[in-house]
């Protein structure tokens, strides 16, 4: 069975942790700072529910739980009637919660934001960053994903967490329909709770999307790829066909279905010319093309860099 | 680079927005009056340049760029100077 690292920050001058990971015991060790990781058995779901009993330095026992999740778990369908479920049973209290809601309110419910909704989002905007990274991007975007159910963030933790959802929504050219970010985490409304995951879900759609278009070597000739950047369509493939010999046009989604042998390489951004080679070169124009970092080069080398070394 | 190798070129699955997807082959037919520079390993990045700038020949343009750059300020420009 494959496994996981899992990663947290416990309390300073933990000594000794025990417990277990969807409900498996595991070890976990100290390996830098406050830092605590364990390696635990991969869940289908990549979801972690972890419980731990802490030690402390002056023999104190506590007892923590939180979530721990990795990729794409986005929540966007809250109701006014999850809230008001909350509500309910935060009013009836624990004591006087039968088996099942206790279970429900223990499992985290959508009508509240919690630890386990900035977690959730967190590894989302991780997944993102990385997908981001991965078609040539140069994102980074720094989430804590260890939210303990008894810690409450400060103004300053919130600005932070939705700053980077502004920040990776501004890396892309997003739908009309893709919601802003709000401005604050104040009274937090489950529309705006949703407006947060649906703009990570949209991101994603749309890097889906880009990958969808890509041509690869071969198939293509200059002039039919005009930019540098990558095409992000909120449809992809689909096309307008007008027979010539009459009747009326039609939309249509058209895909490849030549039977590669070979798939070739994408003609994109991560290929042609990547936002870190583009950094590394010390090309500053907004969207730059190959031909800029080849001019580039040989500028450079030629009048600047080759100059400045030989004298 | 890698060029992309077809058995059957052109080859699309089509599905109108109102219809049944059917296969179809889908050539250019947009009579040019010049064909353009196909964009092709050939073109971007041959077996020979990559292997030139000690790049295997999966490399991409942007790690030719990267490694040309890289190569200029350590070893070419020294050479140049000496």
């Amino acid at each position: 069975m494959s496994t996981r690292t899992l990663n947290t920050t416990l309390p300073g001058g933990t000594l000794y942790v025990s417990g277990t990971v969807n409900g498996v015991s595991t070890t976990w060790t100290n390996t830098e700072g406050n830092i605590w990781e364990t390696v635990a058995d991969r869940s289908s779901n990549d979801i972690y529910y972890v419980e731990l009993t802490i030690i402390n330095s002056a023999g104190t026992s506590s007892e923590v739980a939180f979530t721990l999740y990795y990729g794409l778990h986005l929540i966007t369908d809250r109701t006014k009637a999850d809230v008001e479920r909350v509500k309910y049973l935060s009013s009836k209290g624990w004591s006087n919660m039968t088996e099942e809601e206790q279970a429900e309110w223990s499992e985290g419910m959508k009508g509240s934001y919690n630890a386990s909704d900035l977690n959730r989002v967190g590894s989302a905007m991780e997944y993102l960053e990385s997908k981001f990274n991965g078609y040539g991007f140069s994102v980074s975007v720094s989430p804590r994903l260890d939210w303990k159910v008894d810690e409450i963030p400060t103004v300053s933790d919130m600005a932070h967490y939705l700053s980077e959802v502004s920040f990776l929504r501004g890396v892309l050219s997003v739908m009309q329909t893709t919601p802003e970010v709000p401005e604050d985490m104040d009274l937090l409304t489950y529309i705006e709770a949703n407006n947060i995951e649906k703009i990570l879900e949209d991101i994603d759609r749309l890097l889906n999307n880009m990958a969808a278009v890509w041509f690869y070597s071969g198939e293509v000739f200059s002039g039919e790829v005009l930019a540098m950047s990558d095409r992000v369509p909120v449809d992809p493939n689909r096309v307008l066909i007008s027979p010539e010999s009459g009747g009326a046009s039609f939309y249509a989604t058209v895909i490849r279905a030549d039977n590669s042998t070979q798939e070739g390489t994408p003609l994109n951004k991560k290929t042609l010319l990547s936002d870190e080679t583009a950094e590394f070169l010390g090309l500053t124009s907004e969207d730059p093309t190959v031909d800029e970092a080849i001019e580039k080069l040989g500028t450079g080398m030629t009048v600047d860099v080759i100059r400045a070394i030989c004298t | 680079m890698k060029d992309r190798i077809s058995a059957n070129p052109g080859r699309v699955l089509i599905t109108p927005e109102a219809g049944s997807p059917y296969y179809a082959t889908v050539s250019r037919a947009d009579n040019p009056t010049e064909e353009g520079t196909p964009l092709d390993k050939e073109t971007l990045l041959s077996d020979t340049a990559a292997n030139l700038w000690g790049l295997s020949e999966d490399a991409t343009v942007d790690e030719a760029l990267r490694k040309v750059g890289t190569g200029m300020t350590s070893e070419t420009i020294r050479s140049i100077c000496t």
